[in-house]
C-alpha cells in the first residue's frame, strides 16, 4: 500500500471542532523533510487554517521523492480556471509529483464560510472537474479552450495567460465523496477517490465502488490504476491504558460525523439512522459532551480499527488490503524512538 | 523609495504578447534570494 500522511504527524482528521494538533506553516519544510525520510510515500494536505496549494508548495519544494496531494482542497470556491493553473504550477515544480485532491464541502460552508451561492454538488462538481480538464487539454496541446457546461463557459485565450505544456504524466484528479452520486463523478471523470473517515470498509466495497465503476462505464473508462485513498479512523497507543484513552477520542469523533446530516448515509447502512438522527438532536441543541456516551463498542469497531502499536499493521491490512491503495496514517513523533517505531509502521503497511 | 522587480530579471511588461524570457517556477527560490542580494546580482550579471 501507498502510505501517506496528514501534517503534523499525529495529527487526527478534523472532523472535531478542535483539531488535536496545530499545523505550523513555519515548519512545513522541515516537516515534509521529516516525512520524507521517515519512509512515507505521500503528504495530505488538508484545508483548514491555511491554503492548501502554500502547503504543498512548501513541501513539494523542500522534497524531492514525496508525492503530494490536497486532500483535500475545497473546489467551489476558487473558479476552476484559477484551480487548474495552481495544479499546473505545482505539477511542473516537483516534476509530476502533486495531485489536485478536491471536495465539495456542504451548504453551510459554500454559502455562509465563503460567500457563494449553493448548487446540487454532484452535477456542479461534474462541470467544474470538466472545465479544469478541458483548460489542461488545451494548455497541453496548445489549443483554444472551449468549455460550456452548465455552471462555466471559460473560452478567452490569450498568449500571455496560457501556460506552457508540461512534460511527463498528466496531472491526477482525486475526489473526496461519501454518497454515490459524487463517487459517481469520481469514476467518469478523476484518478482516485478520497474516501471519507466515517466510510466504513463495507460501505466502500458495497455503496460506493459500485457507484465508481457505473461513473467509468458511463464514459467507457478503465479503472485500471484508479486509487482508492482510505483516511480510517484509527486508535493505536503503545499499550492498554493509553489505547483505552485514544479510543474514547475516537468514540467522540464518530459521535460528530454521527451527528451530520451529509453523512446519513454511511450510518443508515449499518442499519444506525436513528443513532444519526438522535446525534443530530444532541448537536442542534449543543450537548456536544454526552454525544459520545451514545456510540457504543460495538459501533466503534464498525468504523474504526483499534489496537496497539504491535498489532495495528496487522489490522489495517486486514481491513484494508486488496480495498484500498493509498493508506494515511501517523503517531505523534516527540523522541527518536517514536520516528523509529513510525518508520517501522510504514514500512509494515507498504509491503 | 521601495524599488521592485519582475522575475526573471530583465523582464519586460509582457502586456498581451507572450513574454520573450518566460518565468520558469522551478527557479523562484533561486532567483528571488539572487534579487534579495544586490552583490550576487552585480556578479550574477558580470561574472
Amino acid at each position: 500500500m501507498f502510505v501517506e500522511t496528514m501534517l503534523p504527524l499525529g495529527r487526527t482528521d478534523s472532523g472535531l471542532k478542535v483539531t488535536d494538533g496545530t499545523m505550523d506553516i513555519c515548519a512545513t519544510t522541515s516537516d515534509a523533510l521529516r516525512v520524507e525520510a521517515l519512509g512515507f510515500d505521500g503528504l495530505a494536505v488538508q484545508e483548514n487554517k491555511d491554503d492548501p496549494y502554500v502547503i504543498s508548495t512548501l513541501a513539494l519544494q523542500a522534497t524531492t521523492r514525496l508525492r503530494v496531494t490536497t486532500s483535500v482542497a475545497i473546489a467551489f470556491p476558487r473558479s476552476p480556471a484559477v484551480t487548474a493553473m495552481t495544479a499546473w504550477s505545482l505539477a511542473r515544480l516537483s516534476g509530476g509529483r502533486f495531485v489536485l485532491g478536491l471536495g465539495s464541502q456542504v451548504k453551510g460552508h459554500i454559502e455562509r464560510r465563503f460567500g457563494f451561492k449553493w448548487s446540487a454538488p454532484g452535477p456542479w462538481m461534474r462541470d467544474y472537474l470538466q472545465a479544469i480538464q478541458d483548460l489542461w487539454q488545451a494548455w497541453q496541446t496548445g489549443t483554444p479552450v472551449a468549455h460550456h457546461s452548465a455552471h462555466y463557459a471559460i473560452n478567452l485565450n490569450v498568449p500571455v495567460f496560457t501556460p506552457a505544456p508540461l512534460t511527463g504524466e498528466p496531472i491526477k484528479i482525486h475526489l473526496a465523496a461519501v454518497n454515490p452520486y459524487m463517487c459517481q463523478v469520481a469514476g467518469e471523470l478523476t484518478d482516485g477517490l478520497r474516501v471519507h473517515p466515517i466510510c466504513s470498509p463495507q460501505y466502500l466495497q458495497d455503496v460506493m465502488m459500485p457507484a465508481v465503476r457505473k461513473g467509468a462505464a458511463r464514459r467507457e473508462r478503465d479503472l485500471r490504476g484508479f486509487e482508492i485513498a482510505v483516511k480510517p479512523l484509527v486508535a493505536t497507543a503503545a499499550d492498554e491504558t493509553k489505547l483505552a484513552k485514544k479510543t474514547e477520542e475516537i468514540r467522540g469523533r464518530i459521535a460528530f460525523y454521527g451527528s451530520t446530516p451529509a453523512y446519513a448515509a454511511t450510518f443508515e447502512f449499518h442499519g444506525l439512522g436513528d443513532l444519526a438522527r438522535t446525534l443530530n438532536q444532541y448537536s442542534r441543541a449543543q450537548r456536544w459532551s454526552e454525544m459520545a456516551n451514545l456510540i457504543s463498542d460495538e459501533v466503534v469497531h464498525q468504523y474504526a480499527v483499534v489496537g496497539t502499536y504491535d498489532c495495528i499493521v496487522e489490522r489495517l491490512r486486514a481491513r484494508y488490503a486488496g480495498l484500498a491503495s493509498v493508506l494515511e496514517f501517523s503517531i505523534p513523533v516527540r523522541h527518536d524512538a517514536d520516528a523509529e517505531l513510525l518508520r517501522t509502521i510504514v514500512r509494515g503497511l507498504q509491503q | 523609495m521601495i524599488v521592485e522587480t519582475l522575475l526573471p530579471l530583465g523582464k519586460e511588461e509582457p502586456r498581451l504578447r507572450a513574454p520573450k524570457v518566460p518565468l520558469s517556477i522551478c527557479r523562484v527560490v533561486e532567483d528571488a534570494q539572487l534579487v534579495m542580494i544586490p552583490g550576487r546580482i552585480y556578479a550574477h550579471e558580470y561574472s
